[in-house]
């Protein structure tokens, strides 16, 4: 081996993270590019706004915006996608690594090598990546902005926690109101990102719901802190909705009526088949979080991956 | 056990290989009838060096300078034919042999003869060579023997094997992903020795371009079948299985790209991890990579998989976990092959994918779990 391969091979190796996180960010772009021109068979009910459709107000507020950018609406979906899908995958791991800050100690290789495995999951999961980049739908638009919500709370309020600790230490500070105005606008922030979130993709609420559920159970928020926050998101993303000139209908149809026409389910394995659908991305996004944090078994993760990546590829006719 | 035992276990062996074959000597598969005679056939009636310029195959030139000297051979072209197969089938037995003898384990020459008699003998094999008349045989056995060679710092040889090896069919890229291991967590050859390679290519492609064939020939064979089937699924089943219509014009490139992804963390994760890496852990990241290019890399044939399936034979000899994958996997290349050219029963493409997925993720999980929990927690 020259002493130039070596001295690279030692550079790569130093600061392999952070050049296969740069690479694989390229890389995602590369292949969401290559998808921009395909198009599913069922997108026309996508970006129709028929008098059946079930899609909310601010979706379709977002489709009319595009229209100015883009010639053809798909492309700048798919676009939009694209980019959330990154979001995701940065606030994934910003979560995970609040999540390792909080357990507290150094972060060792091991956590940084799991974090970037973390990042590659998110970027080229087949489900996530058929979901909006293939199909363009606005998924991981609403799920950046409720991980977006949940990084920007939690970040303030650990922070805040981080200080007050400090602070019983040393003499009180006179910043601790100035650090309560702080931390009130996160949460407002917070309920404002998650609310656009919710307004976009309505079926996104199911995952703040269990969100809220799941700090009741294990005693993260008493009963009233989790009505309060579930109809703070809720309210701001009907507010958001009816700003954008849709009805409560719009909001909740998802539940009951089919997408493509706008009718009743006729039976319930059409409707079961449609809510994996729809609530496929958060599935397979949040069983992917759960695995890395030991919550499910890994092979349960990639059961579900597969699952829904099955479900996605067959709506899309392969 | 002792020397003689040894041997006499290799020659015992060998001819129990060769009387299986033999079996299926006569027997004339779909792409025997359809393409090997023909070819045979063109290349003989041409009667010279010129008939390679004219080859209407899509195999690589090499492949087709082969199937030309065998036509000036006293030998019936079926019996040519499936006999040079077989004798790179012994190559391949030879070559896992050594590889496990090599390895740290008990028995290490007890350990070696299993193997031996498990590549002579194993269905898949004698069904590849000595009945269907395919190729997989030979360049599985030169991308071993490029394994081998690394392993024992030779590594021109290596190179040059690795060359032959790609040079006779493209399905050898396979193994790349093991030698970048190797070249990373060894560190003991340089990266100009790939040089190798394409010279490598090239000098197997010279009778071709005497013949008249352009001295871009290889490459064009490679670009010619990456672009040959318009649907990402072609009969092997792996995760394509699932979206059979796929189009490759637009997914192709993602399935490479992904599967890229898929073995550049797996390199990252080998590298980082720390370990002492032994003969045997190399044996296991060589079927894994193996195993990903086959499973998510697009209009791959039912004999794809050829290389993980020879090499998780050692794997299993050294590692008794690794039995029941290994045998799931062969089993249902078997039942592919089978449905394929020899009249099995039919059985869903579907069950075949699933089985092949659940060795893949098994496969999966247990190498990056060894992995991690080898990585050493070191402070930063």
């Amino acid at each position: 081996m020259t002493k130039i391969e070596k001295k690279l091979i030692t550079f790569v190796e130093k600061n392999i993270i952070l050049i296969v996180a740069l690479f694989l960010t390229g890389l995602a772009f590369l292949v969401r590019r290559q998808s921009i021109w395909y198009h599913s068979q069922d997108y026309i009910y996508y970006f129709d706004s028929h008098e059946g459709n079930i899609q909310s107000a601010a979706y379709y507020l977002v489709v009319r915006l595009l229209s100015y950018w883009f010639d053809i609406p798909m492309h700048g979906m798919k676009w939009l996608a694209a980019v959330a899908d990154f979001g995701v995958a940065a606030f994934c791991v910003l979560l995970c690594r609040q999540k390792m800050g909080m357990q507290g100690g150094a972060f060792t290789s091991y956590d940084k090598i799991k974090l970037l495995l973390l990042y590659a999951g998110c970027l080229f999961a087949p489900a996530l990546y058929l979901r909006g980049s293939v199909w363009a739908q606005i998924d991981s638009v609403a799920f950046a902005l409720l991980l977006g919500a949940l990084c920007l709370y939690r970040g303030v309020i650990c922070r805040h926690a981080g200080n007050q600790a400090a602070e019983s230490q040393d003499a009180p500070k006179q910043s601790a109101q100035w650090e309560k105005g702080v931390v009130t606008a996160a949460k407002v922030g917070a309920v404002l990102l998650a609310g656009v979130g919710i307004a976009l993709y309505p079926c996104a609420i199911v995952a703040a719901v269990v969100y809220f559920c799941y700090g009741y159970y294990h005693k993260r928020c008493s009963g009233k802190q989790f009505a309060i926050a579930l109809t703070a998101v809720t309210g701001c993303a009907l507010v958001c909705n009816g700003i954008c000139g849709g009805g409560v209908q719009s909001f909740f149809g998802w539940m009951t009526y089919h997408p493509y026409t706008g009718e009743i389910y006729d039976n319930a394995a059409d409707w079961l088949w449609n809510l994996l659908i729809l609530g496929g991305y958060g599935l397979a996004l949040f069983s992917g979080l759960a695995a890395f944090r030991k919550k499910i078994p890994y092979a349960l993760a990639v059961a579900v991956q597969m699952v829904i990546t099955v479900c996605y590829g067959s709506v899309l006719g392969w | 056990m002792k020397k003689k035992t040894f041997w006499y276990g290799i020659i015992i062996l060998s001819v129990v290989g060769m009387l299986l074959r033999w079996t299926g000597i006569r027997f004339e598969g779909v792409d025997y009838q359809m393409c090997l005679s023909a070819w045979y056939r063109q290349l003989k009636e041409a009667g010279s060096l010129k008939a390679l310029a004219e080859f209407e195959g899509n195999y690589n030139l090499p492949y087709a300078t082969a199937l030309l000297v065998l036509t000036y051979l006293p030998v019936e072209p079926i019996i040519g034919i499936k006999m040079l197969s077989i004798i790179f089938d012994y190559l391949s037995g030879g070559v896992l042999a050594a590889v496990v003898m090599k390895c740290e384990a008990k028995n290490p020459k007890r350990n070696a003869l299993i193997t031996y008699g498990l590549v002579m003998c194993c269905p898949i094999m004698v069904i590849n060579s000595g009945y269907l008349a395919q190729s997989d045989g030979i360049y599985a056995a030169l991308a071993l023997l490029s394994f081998w060679c690394v392993l024992r710092d030779k590594p021109i040889k290596g190179m040059v094997a690795f060359g032959c090896a790609l040079a006779m069919k493209l399905q050898a890229v396979f193994a790349a992903p093991i030698l970048a291991i190797l070249y990373w967590c060894r560190k003991k050859f340089s990266a100009l020795h790939l040089v190798w390679i394409p010279v490598t290519i090239q000098v197997l492609c010279i009778p071709a371009i005497i013949a008249g064939c352009g001295v871009d020939i290889a490459i064009r064979v490679y670009t010619q079948l990456m672009g040959e089937y318009p649907f990402m699924y072609y009969f092997y089943p792996n995760v394509w299985t699932y979206f059979q219509d796929m189009p490759y014009y637009v997914f192709g490139k993602i399935a490479i790209a992904f599967t890229f992804v898929l073995l550049l963390l797996y390199c990252v994760l080998v590298v980082q991890s720390r370990r002492a890496h032994r003969t045997e852990d190399y044996l296991e990241y060589f079927v894994w990579t193996a195993m990903t290019c086959a499973m998510f890399l697009p209009c791959m044939h039912e004999r794809y998989n050829y290389m993980a399936e020879l090499l998780i034979l050692a794997l299993a000899v050294l590692r008794p976990r690794m039995r029941f994958p290994a045998v799931v996997l062969i089993l249902t290349s078997l039942q592919c092959y089978g449905q394929g050219f020899l009249n099995f029963p039919y059985v869903s493409p579907y069950l075949l994918a699933a089985c092949n997925i659940g060795v893949y993720v098994w496969l999966s999980l247990d190498s990056v779990r060894g992995l991690l929990g080898d990585m050493v927690y070191d402070k930063d």
